[in-house]
């Protein structure tokens, strides 16, 4: 594993901080991977994913209700506690129930680095930028309805941020993260090797680097460390090969990789937010650049969005995409508590595992702390042991 | 029949006549919607916040789901049997749908996977020839619809209401969010017509846009006629006549039960005559009842404690009627209301001033994410912004299983102290708003 990837899986904050300190340059925190990151990157700012802790909750607990998100009560938590000092800003997508309230929760309760910049009643300097992302991805009106959003979102970066954000940016902006996202694509592309050249748990770390990391340094690191995989054909120990789909996939969460491969098995895909639904689809470098970010955004295969369709399948196409030829043996759902879009279609994806792959299922259910994750070491192997025969 | 036991819950007392009637005028519906289906008319399942109007516009008769598991949240196959609700709630759960999922989907998907949709109070929801549900109050509307398509093979139309973050109350939407909702809404009326092949016609929409404008002022009259002390009509009465507003918007049905509800608010109003004889302080019901315990509404009643306001279910101000498209008119009027969470704290506490609010009971709604989620800011604001005392009741809406009458009753009671304590020491039992 690279160093540099190990230091920001290790210890996020201070990579991040010491980036900040070398380069002067601002940072935003974001929630889930359908924000339009790519506008941020073009400003000149680095987008890091916000995520939590799995600890016990210091703050938040007085303020968000226990049957609710661990994750989000977790990253509230986080901010409050002062770990997310060195963000300039935070970005806020409608993306479930819970992170649509984080615009709330975030303007209200965690401390800003600089104070509000109020005129007419309006904060000019807004630390917490909202962004009205649509349920519906697919639809009539709904790529010029989200195109004014993302214009908004703009304005307000630009104003906050004392620049403007040109299409050359924009379009510059595009093809650094193509370049990730093809990168990340080659990495998935070695796991369809049996056995894989990558194993799942490095797998995500570099997937979760590229989460934190500035990404045109992401994919220059990335494409190395491939090309030197390569290089040496490497391969690594067989394991039952495995399809994970879950909720919200950070350093907490993924202890399950961990207990996966020491059980004997061996993640190969997924469809996860740090994972493939941050990068399996592109840009289109042919569209104006703001519009071909709107249709990115608007394609991640989020759990929670829908789509004008009679009998809306988004979910369980993003599924067959990401499963292909990757020669399954089972998969396993790990969803957190109370993550009420994916809990709503589980069964529902299950049985189509299981009719249509005719793969075996596990239903895993997280409390976001290592210690849960751990706890389910002996499902884990059973499973194993039970497709094994 | 499996049975872990049978709480001690019960139904409401009223204090209205149109309220105890309400009842007739629900089954009734259920009949219109049976006959509705046997004459081969179309049915459609849907939800609160769907513009009703468009149903009635395109002759199809509306179930809602989510109204469905409240009727199965009070109602027991036998005497001796587990409340219907419980008995749909264990079939979901034993296909794999978590107990953490919000109790209406779980009751209703029961319902859907059990088969049997006419073995059912009111012989149940009649079979739907179409789906439409909207994106508005929580995620799982949409996808819990998403999975009824999937199962039975019903198209499915999901309107998406752009979620508006926005200082205050209420709001004028802006011309792209205007665009894009108004867009669905012709998508819907299309879609409608491709399943149903009745084609959508202006002049039958307006009507029903007549009837909703006219009902919609009149329950907001009712609104301000319940502001009077002592308190007309409590949330018992409230929650027992919502059905017609929020179900049957758009009908000349539910004009003439508001009027009739109105007509008997207005005349306790003027003969000063409250739910009790000697009220002595009132409380806000936030938050949907737990549907299967209605009788908690009247636990304070004998120390003197009404409940008199309630926010779930109640209109909100729509910008008057014009001679616009009614399309567009529709579009405004749904997105005006903010849904923030400091919209909802503000909506709130401006009511709570206006009822005269003397303490908050809080249904905190473990699997209603929406309702939820802002439980502890509300205890937080009542207390800091009016200085009124809250208690939290831990609850499901339709499935009794995870109520704690015992302990519920200990905090009600330890709350209703603090607020009599008040009463002793002649301390205000509200804090007057600062003048600036």
């Amino acid at each position: 594993m690279n160093e540099t990837f190990l230091r920001y899986w290790e210890n996020r904050h201070e990579a991040v901080r010491e980036w900040k300190q070398k380069t002067g340059k601002k940072v935003y925190g974001y929630f889930c991977c359908l924000t339009p990151e790519e506008i941020l990157f073009a400003a000149d700012v680095l987008p890091v994913r916000i995520t939590g802790t799995g600890e016990p909750l210091q703050q938040a607990d007085l303020h968000v209700p226990p049957n609710s998100c661990p994750f989000a009560r977790s990253c509230l938590d986080a901010g409050m506690s002062g770990l997310y000092d060195y963000l300039d800003g935070v970005v806020v997508p409608n993306s479930c129930d819970i992170i649509y309230h984080m615009e709330y929760f975030w303007k209200t309760l965690v401390p800003r680095p600089t104070k509000p910049a109020v005129i007419a009643g309006v904060d000019i300097k807004p630390y917490v930028h909202y962004i009205n992302y649509p349920e519906k991805t697919v639809g009539r009106e709904v790529v010029p309805y989200y195109l004014e959003v993302l214009k908004g979102f703009k304005q307000g970066l630009e104003r906050t941020l004392g620049r403007i954000i040109t299409d050359e940016d924009l379009a510059r902006s595009i093809s650094v993260y193509n370049e990730d996202k093809a990168q990340l694509r080659r990495m998935y592309e070695m796991r369809k090797a049996d056995p894989p050249a990558v194993s799942g748990y490095e797998a995500w770390q570099m997937t979760y680097a590229s989460v934190l990391m500035p990404k045109d340094e992401h994919a220059a690191l990335l494409k190395k460390t491939l090309d030197d995989l390569e290089s040496n054909s490497r391969t690594i120990p067989e394991g039952i090969r495995l399809y994970l789909s879950g909720s919200a996939m950070d350093a907490v969460n993924a202890h399950i990789y961990k207990v996966i491969e020491e059980s004997g098995g061996m993640v190969v895909s997924d469809d996860l937010c740090v994972g493939t639904r941050s990068f399996w689809y592109p840009l289109n470098q042919e569209l104006p650049p703001l519009e071909a970010i709107a249709r990115r955004s608007l394609g991640t295969a989020c759990p929670r969005s829908t789509v004008t369709n009679p009998i809306p399948e988004n979910r369980w196409a993003h599924i067959l995409n990401t499963t292909q030829d990757f020669n399954l043996k089972g998969a396993i759902f790990f969803v957190l508590k109370c993550c009420d879009a994916r809990l709503a279609e589980y069964p529902h994806l299950r049985d189509k595992f299981r009719e249509e792959m005719k793969i075996p299922v596990l239903y895993l259910e997280g409390d976001y702390t290592f210690s849960g994750v751990e706890q389910m070491r002996g499902s884990v192997e059973a499973f194993i042991e039970m497709i094994e025969g | 029949m499996t049975q872990e036991r049978q709480i001690e819950t019960k139904g409401s007392h009223k204090s209205l006549e149109t309220a105890r009637n309400a009842w007739q005028f629900i089954r009734s519906d259920y009949q219109q919607g049976h006959e509705h289906k046997k004459s081969g008319k179309p049915i459609v399942w849907s939800c609160s916040l769907v513009e009703k109007e468009l149903f009635y516009a395109m002759g199809l008769h509306p179930y809602y789901p989510e109204q469905f598991a409240s009727l199965c949240a009070v109602r027991r196959k036998t005497k001796d049997s587990e409340k219907e609700a419980v008995r749909f709630a264990r079939l979901a759960e034993q296909a794999g749908y978590s107990s953490d999922l919000c109790g209406y989907e779980r009751v209703a998907t029961g319902y859907v996977l059990g088969g049997e949709l006419y073995d059912a109070p009111l012989e149940g929801m009649a079979q739907p020839d179409l789906l439409v549900t909207t994106s508005s109050v929580c995620d799982v509307r949409l996808k819990w619809f998403e999975d009824i398509a999937q199962r039975l093979k019903i198209p499915l139309f999901t309107l998406d209401r752009p979620e508006r973050v926005f200082e205050g109350i209420m709001q004028p939407p802006k011309p792209h969010e205007v665009r894009y909702y108004r867009s669905q809404l012709e998508d819907v009326l299309n879609f409608m017509t491709e399943v149903t092949g009745t084609k959508y016609d202006p002049d039958r929409l307006n009507k029903c846009l007549d009837w909703s404008y006219k009902t919609n002022e009149l329950r907001l009259e009712i609104l301000e006629l319940r502001k009077a002390v002592p308190s007309p009509m409590g949330c018992a009465d409230g929650f027992a006549t919502m059905y017609p507003g929020m179900y049957c918007s758009g009908t000349e049905k539910a004009y003439n039960f508001y009027k009739a509800l109105r007509d008997e608010v207005k005349a306790k109003v003027d003969a000063g005559q409250g739910q009790i004889e000697n009220e002595k302080f009132r409380l806000l019901w936030y938050g949907i009842p737990t549907w299967f315990n209605m009788g908690i509404f009247n636990y304070f009643e004998s120390i003197g404690g009404v409940f008199a306001y309630e926010p779930t279910y109640n209109p909100n101000p729509w910008p008057p009627r014009g001679n616009d498209d009614p399309l567009t008119e529709m579009a405004v009027r749904t997105l005006s209301i903010g849904s923030s969470m400091n919209t909802t704290l503000r909506a709130i506490l401006e009511q709570c001033r206006e009822y005269n609010i003397a303490g908050g009971v809080l249904a905190f709604l473990l699997t209603c994410r929406p309702f939820y989620l802002p439980s502890l800011e509300l205890r937080l604001a009542l207390e800091r912004e009016l200085g009124i005392p809250s208690v939290l009741i831990e609850s499901d809406l339709v499935d009794e299983r995870s109520f704690s009458e015992a302990q519920i009753k200990t905090r009600m009671d330890a709350f209703a102290e603090q607020i009599l304590k008040k009463i002793e020491a002649g301390e205000p039992l509200q804090k007057r708003k600062a003048v600036a």
